[in-house]
């Protein structure tokens, strides 16, 4: 988007328009040159700010908005005069293309005995209306009719170039130039520029050298006027940093016509303001083109825009706008494609025209649409499940940047992806990462709510990490599930790292269950720098790794500067989408009741729950139904190196209520097991 | 002698009743020196009870010695209840605040985000997504934005290398969709999409996008319009007025820009809206034919449109927001509004 500033005064001078300037911005607004401010100048002018989208270069200068304006309103358009008096002298300068299709057209005008000096007040208000700064006269009038036509000009000192030749070429390695900026440019074959017999002295369509450039002396002038293929303008621009009026307008295409126009209006200007003559010939080397032709079908036109439009309305429009209508063969037609009007190429660039004159709240609104129905996702439908589970266990979801610095820790999480894909042009040098752990993240936003008054967080994320993939372009988009956690001050005295872990173990364990997830879990020992050794750990899911889950590790407290340790796990999302099964199926419930039976046993340290679980299902006990443990104890009563262990036993028949003593047999027989197996001693 | 017992329990557990009554000291002592005190009344019956016949005595020297338990046992209460501070019976003050586990909440722009599915959802657009890390080609050639085109500068990018990129619009997802997929199509695709911007108040370098597209046969603009005007009544309720203007995207022709009637005033006019009445929720558009061709439909059978939307511009309309760094910070001071 391009803020064009024109003066309301300055418009009004080539088309003769019944509006306030309200109505006026509405109007072009409603067209799609949207005026985005409207300030008071000191002489009773205003300046409009409008933006111009990248399709309409035409509307880079005062002219193309006359034109709109002249086709919205149906009033006419009135063109500066172009006509100027000519000298004697011809033009001694040998112009040569080389590259005729980097440069279609190139027009010189050469003017004798100009007196460079201020131009005149009403000139330099203007130019400083619309933001730029008034130089000379001469060099004041090419940027006056650049605003004006929206076709850049450019005045060389005459007497400075060098044998009498102007040459379109590309540059030569080695060549360089110093532009009117100052700025100093090494040039390759991939420029254009315009040299003389000696030298580069402009870089085409961006900048002229210094050089050359018009001054205090300056008597004889070479006016360029042309044409430059956009691309070739664009690269030479951003190859050396320099964005131009000149180059922006060159890089969305000028006129073929306006080149020659320009040219004319600005020789005018400057033998009136100063002075000179102008040779009795000009130059103008260029490509033959002709006007571009092309077909509109209206039954298309209509079907594409939902309106029925006749022959009559849809030419009044094109014709307001400066279109021809060549011919007209029954649906179609062929439309004559003004030389301002580049954007316009295909039967869709007219039907856009249409509708935009027409009017997009003309065309009527049709809610009427088929049915169409799709199931939701199974991704939608488990992160539904997900969020709506976190959000009842008290976690808020964060959203971080994906972007990241490049340190060690950013990079390890639950996946390790090697060296991380990086940014070429970051906003911050060494913030060019992309993430390939939510943990990092998770633990700044920690950080910012201990700033901000929050000691205790739960937070969890649900995005994407980054992991590279060796031969490939893209990398592997893995949404993992980050989650924070830490009890709340008011609920838990003193938050234990222990409690912590197992809350966030029966979090994920919770989130299989609700998901429907079957699968064999096993847990194991992780090394891993976010986690403290002690108190962490990683589960796989048949076998793919599926969590690491623990306790934020010491030197990771550290470094982010936390008062509290919280508990971090990070879980493949896809995974947990790829083994849900969110269908219920029912099962009957007992007939009959179950029998429980504590138990209470002392063991060694190194006995692990699984062992006593795996031990009592060893048992073979035919009516076992559930275990369930439900308190750890060391401490009194229990000698050091060993642990207290309790836990219950369902047991349940289908057939019938079991009796006492058969549930007190099966107790006897699993306290049995354990002593045997596990050394275990019974606590009474 | 049973009965005259009985009426000396009566009257003394009404002495004792009156003694607590009253929270005297005195009168509790008095009561068990007339009593309960060695020369006391029951005192007084065990020393009888020799008089007795051997038949009576057993059943007297019981009734005597339960009543004095009775006594001993009352007294001993009084006399606690006395040294005790007066206990007002406890009341429930329904006053205090409830207890609530904590409940957290989804983020802000994911609810926002899930409003305008649902809406969409009902009009049978279906939710699917596409990479973050994007080939060049999806997020310019195939949008009609060729190599060197000046349009390229309304799209700043990050690049990764010289052909890959991060995706800096959710339009690559309608080219991804439509090159594994047949007409008829009704997709809408949030995301993230990045560009180089200086993060400030309004603009930050990573924010979510929702593209929607239909394409089938006969689908027009004024469908377009249709479909926006559901959208955003639903979303910003039924008053809500829309118009559309003309705009440039290299993908859609006719593009529009859509505007609503400003949430806050009406329409009125008032600082959110810039005075104007008007807020720019969405760009949207017709498919560019060159579109549908690069993705091998045929653009004469075939006409579609497409519409993209910034979730933050509309999250902070909706609630008032007005600062877009506050999504990203996670203070779940912030979170926990919505």
């Amino acid at each position: 988007m391009f803020i064009m500033k024109i003066t309301y005064n300055w418009l009004k001078e080539y088309c003769d328009f019944g509006l306030t300037r309200k109505e006026l911005a509405e109007t072009l607004t409603s067209a799609g040159m949207v005026v985005a401010g409207m300030r008071a100048t000191p002489d009773g002018d205003y300046i409009l700010e409008i933006e111009i989208t990248s399709n309409r270069p035409d509307c880079l200068g005062v002219i193309g908005i006359a034109r709109e304006v002249a086709a919205l309103t149906r009033s006419p358009l009135k063109l500066p005069p172009l006509e100027h008096a000519t000298g004697k002298k011809t033009v001694e300068v040998k112009v040569a293309v080389e590259e005729p299709e980097l440069c279609p057209r190139y027009t010189a005008r050469v003017i004798y005995g100009v007196k460079i000096g201020t131009s005149p007040l009403w000139l330099q208000e203007r130019l400083e209306a619309v933001g730029l700064r008034p130089i000379n006269n001469v060099v004041d009038i090419t940027n006056y009719v650049l605003m004006e036509w929206s076709q850049p000009l450019h005045a060389f000192d005459l007497d400075k170039l060098t044998g009498e030749e102007i040459i379109v070429r590309r540059a030569m390695a080695g060549e360089r130039i110093e532009t009117i900026d100052g700025t100093k440019c090494d040039l390759n074959p991939e420029v254009l520029v315009i040299a003389d017999a000696a030298r580069p002295v402009a870089l085409a369509g961006v900048m002229g050298g210094k050089d050359t450039e018009v001054h205090e002396g300056t008597c004889n002038i070479l006016l360029e006027s042309a044409k430059f293929k956009p691309a070739t303008v664009r690269r030479t621009a951003k190859r050396f940093g320099l964005k131009t009026e000149s180059s922006y307008r060159f890089e969305r295409g000028v006129d073929m016509e306006g080149v020659e126009l320009a040219s004319r209006r600005a020789t005018a200007l400057i033998l009136q303001l100063a002075g000179g003559e102008a040779a009795k010939d000009s130059i103008d080397v260029g490509m033959k083109w002709n006007k571009k032709v092309v077909s509109l079908r209206l039954p298309r036109l209509n079907v594409i825009l939902g309106t029925s439009l006749k022959e009559e309305a849809v030419g009044d429009i094109l014709g307001r706008l400066a279109f021809e209508i060549k011919e007209k063969k029954e649906d179609r037609l062929e439309v004559g494609v003004p030389s301002f009007r580049g954007d316009v190429t295909e039967e869709i660039d007219l039907v856009e025209e249409v509708a935009r004159i027409y009017g997009y709240n003309n065309i009527p609104t049709n809610t009427s649409l088929s049915i169409q129905v799709n199931p939701k996702s199974r991704q939608e439908l488990v992160e539904e499940r997900v969020r709506g589970l976190l959000a009842g266990w008290g976690f808020f979801e964060a959203i971080t940047y994906s972007i990241v610095e490049s340190n060690e820790v950013s990079r390890i999480g639950l996946f390790s992806g090697g060296e991380p894909l990086r940014i070429r042009n970051p906003l911050r040098v060494g913030e060019d990462c992309l993430r390939q752990t939510l943990l990092g993240n998770l633990l700044k936003a920690k950080r910012l709510n201990q700033d901000h008054g929050t000691p205790r967080v739960k937070l969890y994320e649900l995005s994407k990490v980054y992991l590279p993939v060796e031969g490939q372009k893209l990398p592997i988009e893995k949404t993992c599930l980050g989650l924070l956690y830490e009890e709340g001050l008011s609920l838990v005295k003193e938050q234990t790292a222990k409690e912590a872990f197992y809350t966030v173990k029966g979090i994920i364990e919770g989130l299989l269950s609700a998901l429907g997830i079957k699968g064999n879990i096993h847990w194991e020992a992780v090394e891993n720098p976010f986690l403290d050794s002690a108190h962490s750990c990683k589960a796989r899911l048949e076998g793919e790794p599926l969590a690491i889950l623990g306790e934020a590790a010491e030197g990771i407290v550290r470094a982010y500067d936390l008062r509290s340790v919280p508990c971090l796990a990070e879980i493949d999302f896809d995974l947990l989408v790829e083994k849900a099964d969110l269908t219920s199926t029912f099962r009957k419930l007992p007939l009959y009741p179950a029998i429980d039976r504590d138990i209470a046993i002392v063991v060694d340290e190194g006995v692990t729950w699984a062992q006593i679980e795996s031990c009592v299902r060893g048992a073979g006990l035919e009516f076992l139904e559930k275990i369930e443990f439900f308190d750890l104890y060391r401490g009194k009563q229990v000698p050091p190196g060993k642990k207290s262990i309790a836990f219950r036993i369902h047991f349940r028949a289908p057939d019938r209520t079991l009796r006492k003593e058969e549930a007190d047999s099966a107790r006897g027989i699993i306290i049995n097991e354990l002593t045997k197996k596990l050394g275990a001693v019974v606590r009474q | 002698m049973k009965q005259a017992l009985l009426e000396l329990r009566e009257k003394a557990l009404q002495e004792l009743k009156s003694a607590l009554e009253k929270r005297s000291a005195e009168e509790l002592e008095h009561f068990r020196v007339k009593y309960l005190g060695r020369k006391g009344l029951l005192s007084e019956y065990l020393s009888k009870l020799p008089t007795l016949s051997p038949e009576e005595r057993p059943a007297i020297g019981k009734l005597v010695n339960e009543i004095k338990g009775e006594l001993t046992g009352g007294f001993e209460e009084a006399k606690a209840s006395l040294e005790r501070p007066k206990v007002v019976a406890p009341l429930t003050d329904i006053s205090l605040p409830g207890c609530l586990p904590s409940i957290g909440r989804s983020h802000p722009l994911v609810q926002t985000i899930q409003d305008i599915k649902d809406i969409f959802a009902r009009m049978g657009f279906q939710v699917v997504s596409g990479p973050e890390v994007e080939l060049e080609y999806f997020n310019f050639e195939s949008l009609n934005i060729p190599p060197d085109h000046p349009s390229r500068d309304d799209f700043d990018t990050f690049y990764i290398s010289d052909d890959v990129l991060l995706r800096s619009q959710t339009s690559t997802v309608q080219i991804r969709v439509m090159q594994k997929q047949k007409a008829p199509i009704r997709i809408i695709a949030p995301g993230k999409v990045f560009r180089p911007d200086t993060v400030d108040a309004r603009h930050s370098f990573m924010f979510h996008q929702i593209e929607g597209l239909m394409v089938e046969e006969g689908v027009n603009f004024g469908h377009l319009k249709g479909v926006l005007h559901i959208f955003a009544q639903t979303y910003f309720g039924p008053d809500t007025r829309m118009r559309f203007r003309p705009s440039f995207f290299p993908f859609t022709e006719p593009s529009a820009e859509v505007e609503i009637s400003c949430t806050l005033c009406k329409g009125h006019g008032c600082s959110v809206c810039g005075g104007s009445g008007w807020i720019e929720i969405l760009g949207a558009g017709m498919v560019h034919p060159n579109v549908f061709k690069a993705v091998g439909y045929d653009p004469e059978q075939y006409t579609g449109f497409a519409f993209g939307m910034g979730v933050e511009r509309i999250a902070m309309l909706k609630y008032g927001i007005d600062d877009i760094r506050l999504f990203f910070e996670n203070d779940v001071r912030f979170l926990s509004q919505f």
